[in-house]
């Protein structure tokens, strides 16, 4: 059927047109009585801006207000222009609401997918007072200022107006929804899947890719973003098979869900495409309900690996730009179709269409079979006739060649005037308007990899280039195979070898019949011939004119162009707009649109609430607490607990009557330090070190000497990374031949245990020696005080020898406690008293401290936690974490006698650097305030007396603090240049952040016993 | 990114650490040159734009360092093969 | 001397949720396995296999794998190691039997109680687990007998398939057992519904 005079301009279209009322129907919008894929033997109530409204099972938020009349839905994000829903999917870039209300609040949801739900309340944005009188809507008015780089030219001056006066005014003005500013009540989670074939997208193409896959015995996902299958097919009123598409694609669907192989995901978008055939996708599990189910998330955050996939995630269609094309009641044409066809709703009591390939067409012939008024055809092609295969047309007008000039109807479309072949104006009292500019295969994730899509001439539109994500193939109208044959085809086909690929043999399957209609588009991106704005990006509100200034200012890449303009920003990330105004940047620039560039997409491909990256991993489960052996019992103790990594560590023990934590902690120290006290130090990193070679190895990872550790005997070491600073401290005991146990700092555990393994996998792979961690292993205590030993002797089995003579300071060896239970004691002391640390099988913890507790209660014994530790520490000027910082060597410590210059060690050679080796290095020190009341503060600095307190002035800081209740004032270890040789020397100690300046003595860092002689007791 | 660990399969890269060139090896510290050539083996780096060679880390795994080759433009994995087995195959220093 | 023998207290002893259970799912707290590891000295491949084989009548396995035979399980842990389970009964001390087995060829280590054992079991599992485990559970690719190390929720976790459909086990730390269990319970929640 080629006949052009089939459809021929009506000369009379003045004259009726003329006959009609100004403006529009009472209702623009509304449900038809029948048709769609709704069901209407059930109501939903639902809500918006207050006003209470009635919708169906099926319905869309957009399609039920639609339903209702309702057209305006929001207010523009610059202009607070009048806006309405432009599209029928995730693509809107207008109808963007509030929805829900308290602390379910959620801001910019797009209407256009929220599924409708008994009880739903959605509030529209960006308006005030009402979304029909928006004040700032006069903003309008000035809109000659507000064009593209207003704020890079207007904010400008004077700096200080920056943030406190332009930034509250710009987000005052602009803006979208309000986020509830309390803690979500709802969960989110993660899950991992694993299939052989990915599927996204569950229309023609889609359906029939996982149809295949999933027939051939491939393990399947289908992933769909909306809440039915069929994609397209539930838009259009195409056949397959015979059988309506909707139809179809259920029985489809049941198919699949009969396969064990296959699993269908529906209100799950796969956002990204990340490597090694990783995928992102977001199940919106009860999004559709007003609150989830007891234990169900709202939202699951998959993690899906996929050897193969096929994107059959369709096509969006392109407006075209025109005068006031933003209004109410102005949708794409595919829009239309979808909610008449799907949701049974009229978007206009009379329609026009306006167009410029054959698609729109579907638009004018759907209407007219459902009994609709259709004004007029305009369409761009001078050559313009009825597409082959749409009936009904005969009494349609065209207007051939014709454009949209401009529109009008303050809160929604009441009448447009176009121009015809000739250039003659009319005028046409239409309340709706369908346009359709072409389509964009969606082909955003094909472009996670960098890949850029490539421009077709012949269907004028950008397909996916060749260099696609390892494993990814496309299928359908997101490959260019806009046709529902040409999709069901290439669905098969991209199933087929996805399924094959992955080891499945494949019967080649017999795609069904359907429509197989040609691409015929003149593209046509905007009209010239309109004066008032013609906007491209509704969401950022960029109009033709301003990618004319873009142009005309030099911000011609397309880089450039989306930062000058905001165009394809925020949460549509433009695409209903970026191909548009990269064709108008290439018409300005005199370029093809292939050299003018395509800008490409990052994920997600819609927007993804934070919530459900975060998922679990929120508030208390923000990580995993590691608890001590020792916990419960410290519970009961009341003791205060204090984050240390993931361990919870008792902090102090508070007893009643103590009203401030230096009591208590003051208490635990002189205890400690006149009877005995005990602390848990499970915490410590322990790494079990077995083989021949075990004992050369330490001598080759700790930079003092280990060869001759001999059996029995304990040694402090010090390990350093290869360049020369320390990495980490602690002991290590030698329990047999063989066998050797480290302890490591309780930050470091982890590190260490990697550090140890690569020196023995890869730095010395030859050599014989086993690690593995027993940290958890062994429930182990400190046990610290010159009556340390009399507790321990109630404890260890009286057949073990623990006195000074059998066991003395740097002893260890294995022993039994409490009759019988194996034990591991060490004769190591922290805190510079007669100690010992006692360990057993950590199932023993629990008791242990227990009885360690009731056979300590003829000595005094007192538990101790994490800050007596550190002020015992201090008082003896051990180094700890403060201290090794990562920037400290062992000569800064004090320690550069330790690193034997016998041996290779990690860490050694570059130790010798000239640079760590300065005359006037830092030294660690103790340091006393002159005024004993005054407090010392880690992290001061120290200056010399009278000189200023400026970074040229600085001699160092000081690393740790701490009350001394042994010597009744507050002492502090630091690193200062020459520390050692400037014992007795003062110099302020400055603390600007927190307003100290305290003048302070230099002293040996052993405040406590320097002779080390009560821990050899 | 998903990498092949020689032992455990496939597993994704969040499970590995990454410690970076796996080509400089351990200068012998006696040597007369010991400092400069430490200087190197830690400092000095390729920054390839494509196929390089690296050490990685199976810690939430088998504990294996592994060298893995990896093409810096696209994630594509190569051969990985445990580095104490390629230490073992390698003259001692 | 006053008598203060220590009882012994297992990582989840106590835990509220481990009385619950769910349509399809149910987890328990193994406490009766003793569990050491086993990592063979440089060289002593042959001769380890030779005295597992001897002693166990059993192949230490190879990597991803168990294997079990005269009371005693091997899990597979990485490079020529294994961590080998058997009843807390049958021990006299899993640790000394073991080295009395394989004398120098082996490095032995007890981590009897550095991990909690946990048994997942129900028709259920594979969907509960799906929301912790990064590995395809799947049954083609993660058979009977298969055991796994990996981490979940930031907790390190062996994982093994103890029968041929859907009876795991999950060894976690013992510190951060509750943690886990709590996970655990969540995600049960959800894949089963809340009770």
């Amino acid at each position: 059927m080629t006949a052009p005079d089939r459809i021929v301009a009506k000369e009379g279209i003045a004259a009726r047109e003329a006959a009609r009322p100004a403006g529009a129907a009472a209702a623009a919008s509304c449900r038809r009585r029948e048709g769609g894929l709704i069901d209407r033997s059930r109501s939903l109530s639902f809500s918006f801006d207050g006003k209470a409204f009635a919708g169906h099972p099926g319905d869309t938020l957009a399609s039920a207000l639609l339903a209702n009349g309702v057209r305006l839905l929001g207010r523009s994000f610059k202009y607070h222009r009048p806006r309405g829903v432009l599209t029928a999917g995730s693509e809107e870039p207008n109808a963007l609401v509030e929805l829900r209300g308290g602390a379910r609040r959620e801001p910019n949801t797009r209407a256009t997918v929220v599924e409708l739900y008994d009880g739903l309340e959605a509030a529209s944005q960006n308006r005030w007072p009402s979304l029909r009188f928006d004040l700032a809507g006069a903003g309008d008015l000035l809109s000659p200022l507000l064009t593209a780089g207003f704020y890079y030219k207007t904010f400008m001056w004077p700096a200080a107006f920056w943030e406190k006066v332009y930034e509250p005014l710009i987000r005052r003005a602009a803006g979208l929804g309000r986020l509830s500013g309390a803690p979500d009540p709802d969960s989110y989670e993660k899950s991992y899947a694993f299939c052989d074939v990915l599927v996204i997208g569950a229309g023609p193409a889609g359906l029939m890719a996982a149809l295949t896959a999933g027939r051939a015995g491939a393990r399947v996902i289908l992933a769909d973003e909306d809440f039915r299958v069929g994609g397209r097919l539930l838009a259009e009123t195409h056949e397959v098979g015979g059988r309506p598409g909707p139809l179809w694609a259920d029985d489809v669907l049941a198919e699949l869900a009969g396969l064990d192989n296959v699993r269908c995901l529906p209100r799950t978008t796969v956002y990204g495409v990340y490597d090694g055939g990783t995928y992102g996708a977001l199940e919106r599990v009860a999004d559709h309900l007003p609150v989830p189910p007891p234990g169900r998330p709202r939202q699951r955050l998959w993690k899906i690996v996929a050897r193969r996939a096929v994107l059959a995630a369709g096509a969006t269609e392109r407006p075209i730009a025109f005068g006031d094309n933003d209004r109410p009641g102005i949708l794409l044409a595919g829009a239309q179709r979808s909610y008449l066809n799907r949701f049974g709703v009229l978007t206009g009591s009379r329609t026009a269409v306006f167009t410029c390939s054959d698609d729109g067409w579907r638009s004018a012939a759907d209407l007219v079979r459902a009994g609709a008024e259709v004004a007029a055809v305009i369409d761009t092609r001078p050559d313009a006739r009825c597409p082959d295969g749409l009936t009904g047309l005969e009494d349609v007008a065209l207007i051939a060649g014709g454009r949209v000039v401009e529109t009008r109807g303050r809160l929604g479309l009441t009448s447009i005037d176009c121009l015809d072949r000739d250039g003659r104006r009319r005028s046409l009292a239409v309340d709706g308007l369908a346009v359709s500019g072409g389509w964009n295969p969606a082909l955003h994730l094909t472009c996670h990899q960098g890949a850029r899509p490539v421009w077709r001439d012949d269907l004028a539109t950008f397909l996916p280039a060749d260099d696609l994500p390892p494993g990814l193939a496309v299928a359908g109208a997101a490959a260019g195979g806009f046709s529902t044959a040409a999709a069901l085809a290439q669905g098969a086909e991209r199933g087929a070898a996805a399924a094959e690929a992955a080891g499945h043999a494949v019967r080649k399957p017999e795609p069904p019949e359907a429509e197989d209609g040609p691409v015929a588009v003149t593209p046509f991106w905007h009209v010239k011939e309109s004066r008032a704005r013609a906007w491209l990006d509704f969401q950022n509100d960029v109009t033709v004119k301003d990618v004319a200034l873009a142009h005309r200012e030099g911000f011609r890449s397309v880089e450039h162009l989306k930062r000058y303009t905001t165009l394809g920003m925020a949460t549509d990330q433009g695409k209903t707009a970026n191909v548009q105004a990269l064709a108008i940047m290439a018409e300005l620039t005199g370029k093809s649109i292939p050299e003018t560039g395509t800008t490409v997409f990052r994920p997600p491909y819609t927007p993804v609430a934070i919530s459900a990256f975060a998922g679990r991993s929120r508030g208390k489960d923000f990580r995993p607490v590691r608890k001590t052996p020792s916990h419960d019992w410290a519970v009961e103790q009341g003791a205060v607990f204090v984050e240390t990594g993931a361990w919870l560590r008792a902090q102090w023990f508070p007893r009643p009557g103590e009203t401030h934590w230096r009591q208590s902690v003051d208490r635990e120290v002189l205890a400690v330090r006149n009877a005995v006290g005990v602390c848990d130090v499970t915490t410590l990193g322990k790494i079990d070190i077995q083989g021949a070679d075990a004992g050369a190895f330490l001598n080759r990872v700790y930079a003092n000497g280990f060869a001759k550790l001999p059996l029995g005997k304990v040694r402090y070491g010090l390990m350093l990374r290869e360049d020369g600073f320390v990495m980490d401290d602690g002991t290590t005991a030698r329990l047999g031949e063989a066998h050797y146990v480290m302890t490591t700092t309780t930050a470091k555990a982890v590190p260490v245990f990697r550090h140890l393994e690569f020196c023995r996998q890869v730095l010395w792979p030859g050599l014989d020696l086993q690690l593995i961690s027993t940290t958890e292993q062994w429930a182990q205590f400190a046990v610290a005080g010159p009556r340390a030993r009399d507790l321990l002797r109630e404890i260890v089995d009286p057949d073990h020898d623990i006195s000074n003579q059998a066991f003395p300071y740097m002893a260890c060896g294995e022993v039994t406690v409490c009759g019988g239970t194996r034990a591991r004691l060490f004769r190591l002391s922290f805190s510079g008293e007669l100690a010992y640390e006692v360990a057993v099988p950590a199932r023993y913890g629990d008791a242990m401290i227990r009885a360690l507790m009731a056979a300590g209660a003829a000595f005094e014994v007192t538990p101790y936690g994490t800050e007596a530790l550190g002020v015992l520490r201090i008082e003896k000027g051990h180094p700890a974490g403060n201290e090794l910082n990562g920037q400290t060597t062992a000569a800064n410590l004090g320690m550069g006698r330790m690193v034997s210059k016998k041996k290779d060690c990690i860490g050694n050679v570059l130790s010798e650097r000239p640079g760590l080796n300065a005359p006037d290095d830092l030294r660690l020190v103790g340091f006393v305030p002159l005024d004993r009341r005054a407090q010392l503060t880690a992290g001061a600095h120290f200056i010399a007396l009278g000189r200023a307190a400026v970074a040229a002035e600085d001699q160092g800081y000081m690393t740790s603090v701490a009350h001394s209740p042994n010597l009744g004032h507050s002492i502090g270890l630091g690193l200062i240049q020459r520390g050692g040789e400037r014992i007795g020397e003062k110099v302020r100690a400055v603390d600007l952040v927190r307003g100290a300046d305290v003048e302070v003595e230099i002293v040996s860092p052993h405040f406590i016993d320097p002779e080390g002689e009560r821990l050899r007791a | 990114m998903r990498i092949p660990c020689p032992l455990c399969g496939e597993r994704d890269a969040s499970e590995f650490t990454y410690l970076g060139d796996a080509g400089p090896r351990r200068p012998d510290p006696t040597a007369p040159d010991a400092a400069e050539a430490f200087h190197d083996y830690l400092h000095l780096r390729d920054n390839p734009a494509g196929w390089h060679v690296e050490l990685w880390y199976h810690e939430a795994g088998c504990r294996s360092w592994l060298q893995v080759s990896r093409n810096t433009l696209t994630h594509e994995l190569g051969e990985v093969r445990r580095a104490e087995d390629l230490g073992l195959d390698e003259p001692s220093p | 001397m006053p008598d203060f023998t220590l009882a012994a207290r297992s990582p989840l002893a106590g835990a509220a949720a481990l009385a619950e259970s769910w349509p399809g799912f149910a987890v328990s707290e193994v406490t009766d396995l003793a569990l050491a590891s086993l990592a063979t000295r440089r060289g002593r491949e042959t001769e380890v296999r030779n005295r597992a084989k001897a002693r166990f009548d059993l192949e230490p396995p190879p990597p991803g794998r168990t294997a079990s035979g005269d009371g005693m399980t091997f899990l597979w842990t990485g490079h020529e190691q294994w961590f080998v389970e058997a009843q807390e009964s049958a021990l006299g001390g899993l640790e000394a039997l073991l080295r009395e087995t394989f004398e120098d060829s082996a490095a032995v280590t007890d981590q009897s109680d550095a991990w909690a054992n946990l048994r997942l079991e129900g028709p259920a599992t594979r969907a509960v687990l799906e929301k912790l485990c990064p590995l395809d559970l799947h049954p083609g690719a993660f058979p009977p007998g298969a055991t796994a190390r990996t981490t979940m929720e930031h907790l390190s976790a062996i994982i093994t398939l103890r029968d041929d459909r859907w009876r795991f086990s999950i060894l976690t730390p013992r510190s951060s057992a509750g943690s886990f269990l709590h996970h655990l319970h969540q995600a049960a929640d959800s894949a089963c519904g809340a009770t």
